[in-house]
Parts: structure tokens; C-alpha cells; sequence
């Protein structure tokens, strides 16, 4: 399907169609408002790109850890190295994404990194993104990062690199570190694109990240009441939101969306399915298959109330006032907002306080730590996780997987893992403690 | 039959502090011991403050179950090594220990001895990613705050006298490091790779003036050596961490010459001296900042390249071998981009992966053979 009256690479045409398509299809279902409101602004996002990339306007690489403000600031396009292959594997082709994987294996890309950014590097090597003005590499949230951003910088016979390097502390010290990288990363990127920061433009579209934070606290809080009505898929979309939309009308819409779907579905109070069982989902979703969560939903009667890729965290909101307190507000919210650059980059303390904070803000029964076998932070915190949860009562499943290649473990090998966790363990437990304590509305 | 290294003296010396159970024997002098976990830690810092700066390593513990217990199989088999030989005893000789945020498995390593180990003290480093100007001062605070944290525990105080005393007694050690590596890259080398690797490895847990002794006997007893004959290809050791001179001993015993390397535990870390100064804080942050860069610094590719070049081509070299633990991600995409080079630069390369504390001697043979008859054909084309 033609973008914009112009054939583009299939990849692309794939993953425009499927939007096209689930969009229509989402429109036309009152309870589909929700969804058809992220998806007709990831329709909006997209051709705003295409529009801007065939003007010829500058395009920005970034990886995962980097938000796009100051991007959009300066009306250039930013392209995070992963978004093709996310969009492949949620809304396109999965086989796109793995045949991406196995492009960058095949030219010596480690099968020990992680598959979001092997399947970007694919994306890169198939000349699928535009060619780049300069690249912004952050180290944020893994080694991972620090990697891929390297094999960012070689293509193209050397893509000029600005690093921003986030310390492992939570603390004053480091939100000014960042900043003042945040203030040196401007010269270079008006040198590369040619562009020059407008410091009220840079104002417009913090006010527009802070309406799209307010939104996602919002949207945190319905999700909060039990039963959570709001489907189980979505609770991850925070992390997708802040990577590529933070700072444009397009996050702020799809936040709303988000926000006014789950208040919506609270008021009315119908659902699908009988809550049985609520777990925080603690590391990284199901991207290759998001329709798991339907059937946890259906066939275990299990929600995930919440995600630690949808936590967003208290500190996020950012000062407008002057051009240091924005620049301080992009960082803290970069450092310490940021799902997984929040937990992972520093000591297990964080990581497991915001699980325990989680479990118990979201009312959840237990926990689910889908083990992404690249997240060497915490698979090397394993141990000390376990512990915790166990001081704290709380049942925890732990299983190995990929979010982004269902050939590490499949679909039946997932469901085989869910179903025994829950109906073995979790639910005799909570009969056990709370006889009748489903939380149940189906026909209400 | 020619005078081989295998009767000095001194390389015996060096073997021992090697294969050492309990590194401490070396420290006789009754100072604390402090360990570290990384090259970007500044050794003359512990030894200004009265400490023996020992490098964390996994001290020949064959088994890691204590480690793997909390760090999980996935996890860098160097770190659980060392966080096992620590919470099973092998390093209850030491007084703390000094970690960095070098990667995500040091810093899990870290986490563990923080909340499992009986070690008294705990200091941490942030090491920026980058070379660029405007992090130096970060660097330098985070030294100066170590510095003030060594000083508060130890109830030291580390004066600037002091500090370039001990830059001064690492020096030495650096200078032979440096003739050690020369030794390696000449036209007919006397010293195995594998013999001159030992030495470096022991310079990491030996006083600096033994180390200079032992260097110093061993770099004479060199000269008197015959030249080793039967070299079937020069190569370069680079990658990751390495801290075992049995892997070089194999690679060597089909015929490899290994002539250099750019390895933490190699040269890399200590193949520059420091500058004596007014401000030798400033100075020790500078030069273990600018050090050969490992493969965290993200915007550093393009100087780890050119290093290799030009040892490539001081050392004569016919081929590369690059070796990383499994599940080292930092240094996983080196192959990558290094391939990527090669499309315009061809260097013939092998890539051995390994689990630490094990030599997978047949496996590795076989693919050296392999690579050697590679860089045979190669030459005589």
C-alpha cells in the first residue's frame, strides 16, 4: 500500500496497511475507542515522517534511552533504531522482525545483545531509515545500548556521534550531569542538521510532554481500581511513548487516548472476562504476539494492572520557566521517569523498591518477571529479586524469553508457563488467604 | 635443544602469583587489601592510602554456584567467578572493594557483595562512556569522592606527596609492561606470548616492587634466550576480559605466536606511564580516562581501531584473535564493526567466545589450526 502516493519499502507498506486496517476496524467499536485513538495517532506519526523525510528534512538516530524533545524542538525527524521492528512485530509482519534479527547475526551482530536493537541494526543494514544528520547514543537503560549505538556510528562510513552519559546514581548530581550534556548536545545537533533551537519552540513542546505526563498518571490511576478494565496489551505502552512520541501532539493524543479508554471502561464497568488474578508484569512484554495478554485474560482470568514498561514515575514533570530548569526537567525525566533507564541502570535497590511499590499500588497477587535473555541487569539481580519476593510473600513467576523472537520461547511454551504459575500456584494461594476474592463484573 | 623461558626463575615467580589461591602471600607487609573490578580504577589511589590494590579475579574457583545463585547463568562467568570467590572465603583476606558501573554484570556483581559479602568497605566508581572534554570533571569528582571515601573508612589521609609517590612506584611497572611488550612484538621474539601474558596478569596482584623485580629478571634472562622457532603465524590477542595465561599457552601450542595484545588484563590498561604534577589526581584521571579504550566507551571505536592497526603493524602481525566471555555485550558488537572495517581493510580474524576458568582445549586448538592454515594460505598467495 502507497504512502503519501509513493511506493516505499515493503517493510514500511506492511506495517502502514496493518494500521490502516486495525484502525478501521477499532474505529467502528465503541470499545475499541481506545485503541483506534493510539492507532490513528501512530497513523499521524508516521506520515509526518514520510512528509518530512521527503521535504528532505535533517533525520536524528537515537537508541532506546533517549527521549525526542529536544528532537522535535528543532523540527528535525527523529528515527529510534528500534521503531521499525517494533512496529513490525506489533502492528506489521513478525517475520519482519526476525528476518531483521537475522540480518545483523549474520553480519557478525552478537546473538548475546538484544533483539530490539539486533532487529534495528537489520533495519539500518537494509537501508530501511533515512539517512541520518547525526546520531544521539545514550548508555541508558543497558549494555545493550552502549553496543548498538557503536554499530549505529559505523554505518554509513561513520555517522557523526554525540554520547550522553547517564551515571547509575538517582541523585541532584546526576540530573545536572545530564543536563549539562543536554545543553552541550545542542550545538552539535544545530551543527548537523543546520537547524537552529528556538528555546520557546523547545517550551511548547515540554508543556506538550507535560499534558501527555499528567495524562499517563491519569491513565495509571484507573488502572489502579480492581478490576482493572482496561485490557491487559496496553499496559506497556508508556516505554513505546516516551521513546518516539515524547514531546509530540501525537504522544499527547495517544496518552489521552489511553487515559479517557480506561475511564471510560471503569465507569461503564463491563468486561469481558472474570478477574481472577492480578500480576505485575516486571521486565519486558510480549511484543511478538500482544494477544497473549487476551488469552491470560480469557483463559486464566489474569490481568496485568500494570507493566514496568507503563510505570511512569512521579518525577517527570519539567519546569518551563528557563532554559536550565527544562533542560534539568529533560534530564531528571530521562533518568528517572524514563521504564527501564529508571530501574535498570543503577543498584538492584530501585528496581526492586519499584516492584514492591507496584505490587502494592496495583493491588496486584503476584509477580511475573519475563526474563528477556538480554537483560543481563536483571538476570545479574535474579537472586537478590527472588529474595525480596519471598520476604515479601509474594509469588513470582521467572521463565526466559524474548520480547521481540518467539523462536527463544514460543507461544505454547509461554501459555504452558502462565497456566501452571497461575492455576497452580496463584490462585489455590489466593483462595486459600481471600475464598471469593475474584474481582468479577462480566454482565454487569 | 635451545634455552627456553620455561627455567627462570622468575616466570616460575610470576606463575605462582598467577595461580595463586590467596594473592595475599604476596602482600606480606600487613597493609588491607583492597579489590578491584576494574581497569578504570586507579590502583596508585590504593596504594597512596596505604592499601594493597589487589584485581578482583576469580582465582582459579572451578566452581561458581555461589555466584550463579544470584547472578544467574546469563550473567558474565568472570563476575560469578569472582562473586562466588568471595562469598565462599577465597578473599577473606580482603578489607573492601572497589566497584564500577564497567558493565551490567560488574555492576550485579557489585549489588551481590554489597548485600551478601562480609567485606567492610565498598566504593564505587561512575566511569563516563566517552572521552569527550566536558565529562573529564565527572570523572575527576568521582575519583576526589572515592579519594574522601578511602580517607573516611581507612582513617588515611591521601596527600598529593603520597599520591605521586605511588604514581611514581607504578611507573616502574608500567615501563616494564611496556619492554615486556616489545619483547613480544620484536622480529624474532624470545618470550612466548604466553609467558609475557603471565607477567602482565601478575602485575595486577603484586606489589609493584616485586613485579619490577621479577619483570627485570625475567626481560634479562629474555635476551638469553634462543629465538622460538616453529612460528606458523604472528597474531594479536584482543576483546575482553582475559586473565588466563593457559588460553595463550593453547592458542600458542599449535603454532601461534601471540605478539601483542589490547586486553584489560594485557596491555591496555597499564602500556602508558602517568605524568608526574602538581595535581597528580588530575593526572591519574587523565591518563586512566584516556587510556586504550575498552569497549564501553561507546564514541571510541574509531581509536580502538586505529591502536589495532598500529600494533598490527608494529608487531609484524599475520591475523587477530578476539576472545570474549559469553554474555559480555559491550564487547559482543566489537566483531561487528570490526567486520565492518574489514570491507575496506581486510584483516584476517578468529573469533573464540569462552567461559571463564575453562580452557576448552580441543575446541580451541582445532579452530587455531583451522585460522593458522587460513593465514598460511593467505601468505603464500
Amino acid at each position: 500500500m502507497p504512502i503519501l502516493g509513493r511506493e516505499r519499502a515493503r517493510e514500511w507498506e506492511t506495517v502502514w496497511a496493518t494500521l490502516t486496517r486495525m484502525d478501521s476496524l477499532f474505529a467502528a467499536d465503541p470499545e475499541g475507542r481506545g485503541l483506534s485513538g493510539m492507532l490513528s495517532n501512530l497513523r499521524g506519526f508516521l506520515l509526518d515522517k514520510f512528509q518530512k523525510s521527503d521535504a528532505g528534512q535533517p533525520a536524528v538516530w537515537y537508541n532506546l534511552g533517549f527521549n525526542p524533545e529536544l528532537i522535535w524542538a528543532l523540527g528535525v525527524v527523529p528515527f529510534c533504531v528500534s521503531e521499525l521492528a517494533a512496529l513490525s512485530s506489533i502492528v506489521g509482519d513478525q517475520a519482519d522482525t526476525e528476518a531483521f534479527i537475522d540480518l545483523a547475526e549474520s553480519k557478525g551482530y552478537s546473538a548475546d545483545c538484544c533483539s530490539a536493537d539486533k532487529a534495528g541494526i537489520g533495519a539500518l543494514l537494509r537501508g530501511l531509515y533515512p539517512e541520518p544528520a547525526c546520531l544521539v547514543g545514550i548508555n541508558t537503560p543497558c549494555d545493550s545500548q552502549v553496543a548498538v549505538v557503536q554499530a549505529m556510528a559505523e554505518q554509513r562510513n561513520r555517522v557523526p556521534l554525540f554520547v550522553i552519559d547517564v551515571p547509575p546514581y538517582d541523585d541532584e548530581r546526576t540530573f545536572r550531569q545530564v543536563a549539562g550534556q543536554l545543553r552541550e548536545l545542542i550545538p552539535f545537533l544545530e551543527k548537523h542538521t543546520g537547524r537552529r533551537l528556538e528555546w520557546d519552540r523547545l517550551r511548547k513542546v515540554c508543556e506538550t510532554t507535560n499534558r501527555t505526563s499528567q495524562y499517563l498518571w491519569d491513565w495509571m490511576e484507573w488502572r489502579s481500581r480492581a478490576p482493572t478494565m482496561q485490557p491487559s496489551k496496553v499496559a506497556a505502552f508508556t516505554m513505546v511513548l516516551m521513546i518516539g512520541f515524547s514531546g509530540s501532539r501525537w504522544g499527547l493524543e495517544i496518552a489521552r487516548a489511553l487515559a479517557e479508554d480506561a475511564r471510560r471502561k471503569v465507569e461503564t464497568g463491563a468486561r469481558y472476562f472474570q478477574e481472577k488474578a492480578r500480576a505485575i508484569w516486571y521486565q519486558d512484554p510480549v511484543w511478538w504476539d500482544i494477544q497473549i495478554y487476551d488469552w491470560m485474560e480469557a483463559e486464566l482470568g489474569l490481568v496485568i494492572p500494570m507493566d514496568i514498561f507503563g510505570y511512569y514515575a512521579s518525577e517527570a514533570w519539567i519546569d518551563t520557566s528557563s532554559e536550565e530548569s527544562m533542560l534539568f526537567g529533560l534530564a531528571r525525566r530521562m533518568v528517572n521517569c524514563h521504564p527501564m533507564s529508571r530501574q535498570f541502570r543503577g543498584t538492584m535497590k530501585r528496581y526492586i523498591e519499584d516492584f514492591m511499590v507496584l505490587h502494592e499500588r496495583f493491588q496486584a497477587d503476584c509477580g511475573i518477571l519475563a526474563g528477556h535473555i538480554a537483560c543481563k541487569h536483571s538476570w545479574g539481580g535474579i537472586g537478590l529479586f527472588k529474595e525480596a519476593c519471598k520476604k515479601a510473600d509474594i509469588p513470582l513467576l521467572v521463565f526466559e524469553f524474548d520480547m521481540f523472537d518467539p523462536r527463544i520461547l514460543t507461544y505454547k511454551e509461554l501459555q504452558f508457563e502462565l497456566k501452571r504459575f497461575v492455576e497452580e500456584m496463584v490462585l489455590p494461594r489466593k483462595g486459600r488467604a481471600k475464598p471469593g476474592a475474584e474481582h468479577g463484573r462480566v454482565g454487569e | 635443544m635451545g634455552k627456553s623461558a620455561e627455567s627462570s626463575d622468575a616466570l616460575r615467580a610470576l606463575r605462582a602469583a598467577v595461580e595463586a589461591a590467596k594473592p595475599e602471600e604476596a602482600w606480606r607487609a600487613g597493609r588491607p587489601a583492597v579489590g578491584y573490578f576494574c581497569s578504570y580504577v586507579p590502583v596508585e589511589l590504593l596504594l597512596a592510602a596505604g592499601l594493597s590494590p589487589v584485581r578482583l579475579r576469580g582465582l582459579g574457583q572451578e566452581d561458581s554456584s555461589s555466584g550463579d545463585a544470584y547472578l544467574s547463568h546469563l550473567t558474565c562467568s568472570l563476575v560469578r567467578h569472582i562473586a562466588a570467590a568471595v562469598l565462599d572465603g577465597a578473599y577473606d583476606f580482603l578489607a573492601g572493594q572497589i566497584s564500577v558501573n564497567t558493565c551490567d554484570h560488574v555492576r550485579r556483581g557489585n549489588d551481590v557483595l554489597v548485600a551478601k559479602s562480609d567485606l567492610a568497605y565498598h566504593g564505587y566508581i561512575s566511569v563516563p562512556h566517552s572521552l569527550r572534554a566536558g565529562l573529564f570533571p565527572w570523572y575527576l569528582e568521582e575519583l576526589s569522592r572515592l579519594k574522601a571515601s578511602l580517607e573516611d573508612h581507612f582513617q588515611v589521609r591521601v596527600g598529593g606527596e603520597a599520591l605521586n609517590q605511588a604514581i611514581t612506584r607504578m611507573n616502574r611497572v608500567r615501563e616494564r609492561v611496556q619492554k615486556l611488550d616489545d619483547l613480544r612484538k620484536g622480529p624474532a621474539p624470545r618470550l612466548a606470548g604466553a609467558d609475557a601474558f603471565t607477567a602482565l596478569v601478575a602485575a595486577r596482584s603484586l606489589p609493584p616492587e616485586r613485579f619490577v623485580e621479577l619483570a627485570d629478571a625475567l626481560i634479562a634472562e629474555a635476551e638469553t634466550l634462543d629465538p622460538i622457532a616453529g612460528i606458523r603465524g604472528r597474531v594479536l590477542l584482543i576483546g575482553g576480559e582475559l586473565d588466563d595465561p593457559r588460553f595463550v599457552r593453547t592458542i600458542e601450542s599449535q603454532g601461534a605466536l601471540v605478539v601483542g595484545d589490547l586486553l584489560c588484563f594485557g596491555s591496555r590498561g597499564l602500556g602508558r606511564v602517568v605524568e608526574i604534577g602538581k595535581d597528580p589526581l588530575s593526572s591519574l584521571a587523565r591518563a586512566y580516562l584516556h587510556q586504550i579504550p575498552c569497549a564501553r566507551m561507546m564514541d571510541e571505536f574509531p581509536q580502538r581501531w586505529q591502536a589495532l592497526l598500529d600494533l598490527y603493524q608494529a608487531s609484524r602481525a599475520d591475523g587477530i584473535i578476539f576472545t570474549r566471555i559469553k554474555f559480555c555485550q559491550i564487547w559482543a558488537n566489537e566483531v561487528h564493526n570490526l567486520r565492518h572495517r574489514f570491507e575496506t581493510h581486510p584483516l584476517p580474524m578468529l573469533v573464540l567466545e569462552r567461559e571463564y576458568g575453562t580452557v576448552s582445549t580441543g575446541q580451541v586448538k582445532t579452530r587455531v589450526q583451522a585460522f593458522l592454515e587460513r593465514l598460511e594460505t593467505r601468505r603464500n598467495d
